[in-house]
């Protein structure tokens, strides 16, 4: 008895010796959450996952792609109940702010103060709010729009270089039975874009949305009454494909012109030129303009940042977060957003052999205007007020109205 | 001693009776209890943090800046044009899917119990759509209803009916109506069974009799059938109107509530607030204004019910 005793205690004392020596040698995982599992992202991540592996052993990075539509409710339910991913993407867009006011997310600017590259000024202020920057912007995109150039080719024409130009090629191509631009704004957002693309000829000073979205310029401005009425006349003018609000952005739109029924499609920005190339398969050849202001006006792009970056408040593990965000954003980190067509949001020299398509995203990066509405209800209002818009039935001033009432709420 | 065995219960026959009482209760319990602890873990408390939810103001991300606003939501949804319009579009979906889904379901009831040759194939075909996901279903109507290319478009072009694309689903004018029309096909089937079910239950007495009183097949079905079918009918109708209420996921895939909200119903409202601008209070109102309505609806099915028998 007293021999088994002595047995299962000296089997006891291996078992917890071995427990604390696999302690000791414990693996740390670092949840990484993002939306992004199309296109060359996954590639970009699993770089930077490689690197960052092999630099830091026992240290595993275990991403987690949830679908855009479910990441925010993963992600405010995870913050909720204290368990947050160690690095988590966030929304470019009205959702970004609501996650800065709920005071769970790391302030960045002392991180981002050692390691990383010198973000851009304006890419810094897309995220900093409150006086704080609180997300890493990992990289930007411009919309453009993508036109067949078979098309315009065989046409005879040329990309516009103004408003009224575009109109001229939109009835051009009616009369030979194709569409102009296709655009879907069933899931709401590219009718925002369609909208921003005007402001950012109708706002001269280029800070008017900034402003008010913070309360210090009127939503009833002539500004934002014109780009929905730029809209609308284009609407009017045949410039977009009929039934824009039965087609998704990215689905039956893009189908559009793939099929070669559509001539141009909006938006594009980097984060699609791929998918793009996809589904052509080079059955036409195919480039960017910018959306064209009046006559005389210089071509002025929209965009922002396309992927952001954040750490839990009071993260256990932010220390090694941010030397993974690091290891995305270092030399060989830039290289491989560049291999793929992605724009650092840090200045960067464009290799001699890029593709002119790439020199066309980052040379128009360099004027794009933003994109964004922080307020969550005020956003809400644009894109309904969009889908009026593209269903022919309201115009700039009606839009100015919803979005001056919605920031009253 | 032997005649005190007999009056005097002994102290081992006490505790058998006891335990014959008392095991059977404990018995009951174990069974009745995971159910019990699942309902009140997954129903009972989300219903009630709902409720209570709906009287705050929480961005859903820190349930210690939860703020008590009382009927303040209530009141800003009563003042919200895209709610008011949210919760006509729910009446009209339910009053129109309720409808068409009982006199689809009824009819084709009445066609697969007639045991004509392929009833039963029938019966399984017509069922068939239910048991695909509302996702699916979505996604098919959407491909069918897709202005260009799409297969309606096409065969009313072949027929010389239309000579443009109509963007079906993109068209305020007839975003509603086809997610009806895809909600009644898909469900049709659903409502075709409990139907059958019924008409299997038709006393048969009472058909030969109206027979031989010379009543022909409206009479029988008007006098005899539609009233068997009372309790079968309030049921269905309960079921299409509570699914009327809650339906989402269709709405969701066909148009996103749009064009401009011409198509929102309450629970894709209740999302977009929810779950895209973080106004989980306001959410949450919407979701206690859909049970509310619900259990309207289950009311009025008990007093009508009351007022036939």
């Amino acid at each position: 008895m007293t021999k088994t005793k002595g047995a299962l205690a000296a089997l006891a004392a291996a078992f917890i010796g071995l427990a604390g020596i696999s302690a000791a040698h414990a693996d740390t995982t670092l949840e990484y959450w993002t939306w992004n599992n199309e296109g060359d992202y996954v590639k970009v991540d699993q770089a930077a996952i490689d690197r960052f592996q092999a630099a830091n052993p026992g240290v595993t990075i275990k991403v987690t792609y949830t679908p855009y539509g479910d990441y925010m409710t993963k992600l405010k339910a995870a913050l909720a109940a204290g368990q947050p991913p160690a690095i988590f993407q966030v929304p470019w867009d009205s959702g970004f702010r609501d996650l800065v006011e709920s005071g769970k997310l790391a302030p960045m600017s002392s991180v981002l103060a050692t390691g990383f590259p010198a973000i851009s000024q304006s890419a810094r202020d897309f995220v900093t709010l409150n006086g704080e920057v609180w997300a890493l912007p990992l990289d930007l995109n411009t919309l453009q729009i993508a036109y067949n150039e078979d098309v315009f080719a065989a046409e005879g024409l040329k990309p516009p270089t103004s408003a009224d130009d575009l109109k001229a090629i939109a009835a051009k191509l009616k009369a030979d039975g194709k569409f102009g631009i296709a655009l879907g704004t069933k899931d709401k957002w590219a009718g925002g874009d369609a909208w921003f693309a005007q402001l950012a000829y109708t706002d001269k000073t280029g800070k008017l949305l900034a402003d008010a979205d913070a309360g210090k310029a009127d939503w009833n401005d002539p500004a934002f009454v014109a780009a929905g009425d730029r809209v609308a006349d284009l609407v009017k003018s045949d410039v977009f494909a009929p039934g824009a609000n039965s087609m998704g952005a990215f689905n039956e739109s893009l189908d559009l012109f793939v099929s070669g029924q559509a001539a141009m499609f909006y938006p594009v920005g980097n984060f699609i030129s791929g998918g793009i190339d996809d589904k052509v398969a080079g059955a036409f050849k195919w480039d960017l303009f910018p959306f064209p202001g009046d006559a005389g006006q210089e071509a002025t792009p929209s965009g922002g940042i396309a992927r952001m970056f954040a750490l839990p408040k009071d993260g256990a593990n932010n220390d090694l977060a941010a030397k993974f965000l690091r290891t995305l954003t270092d030399k060989d980190g830039e290289a491989v957003l560049i291999k793929y067509n992605f724009i650092p949001s840090w200045p960067v020299d464009v290799p001699a052999d890029a593709s002119p398509l790439y020199k066309n995203f980052v040379a128009a990066q360099g004027k794009a205007r933003s994109r964004t509405i922080y307020t969550p209800a005020v956003n809400a209002a644009l894109l309904d007020g969009m889908q009026a818009i593209f269903d022919g039935g309201s115009s700039g001033k009606e839009l100015a109205a919803s979005l001056a009432a919605a920031a009253k709420k | 001693m032997s005649v005190q065995s007999a009056s005097v219960p002994s102290p081992i026959s006490m505790v058998r009776r006891r335990e014959r009482r008392t095991t059977p209760a404990i018995v009951g319990i174990g069974f009745v209890a995971p159910t019990v602890v699942i309902f009140a873990g997954f129903v009972a408390v989300p219903i009630v943090a709902v409720f209570l939810t709906s009287f705050t103001r929480w961005t859903g991300f820190d349930i210690g800046a939860i703020s008590w606003i009382g009927f303040q939501n209530y009141a800003d949804l009563l003042r919200d044009p895209i709610f008011l319009r949210a919760f006509a579009h729910t009446l009209i979906f339910t009053i129109a899917t309720t409808v068409l889904l009982n006199a689809a379901g009824f009819g084709l009831a009445l066609l697969v119990n007639t045991h004509v040759p392929g009833a039963h194939f029938l019966k399984a075909v017509l069922f068939l759509p239910v048991l695909l996901s509302p996702v699916i279903v979505g996604l098919m109507w959407s491909g069918l209803l897709r202005g260009v290319g799409g297969g309606l478009n096409q065969l009313l072009e072949f027929a010389g009916i239309i000579h443009q694309p109509v963007f079906w689903l993109g068209d305020k004018r007839f975003a509603l109506a086809a997610i009806i029309l895809a909600t009644v096909w898909q469900f049709a089937g659903y409502d075709m069974i409990l139907y059958y079910a019924g008409l299997q239950n038709v006393p048969h007495n009472l058909l030969e009799a109206a027979e031989l009183d010379g009543a022909g097949y409206g009479r029988k079905l008007r006098h005899v059938v539609i009233p068997s079918l009372y309790h079968v009918m309030s049921v269905v109708v309960l079921l299409n109107v509570i699914g009327g209420l809650r339906i989402f996921d269709i709405v969701y895939v066909m148009t996103r509530g749009g064009p401009n909200r011409s198509s929102e119903v309450l629970a894709t409202y209740m999302y977009e607030q929810g779950f895209q601008l973080n106004a989980m209070g306001i959410a949450s109102a919407i979701a206690v204004i859909i049970v509310l309505l619900a259990v309207v609806a289950s009311a009025l099915r008990i007093r009508i019910l009351r007022h036939v028998d």
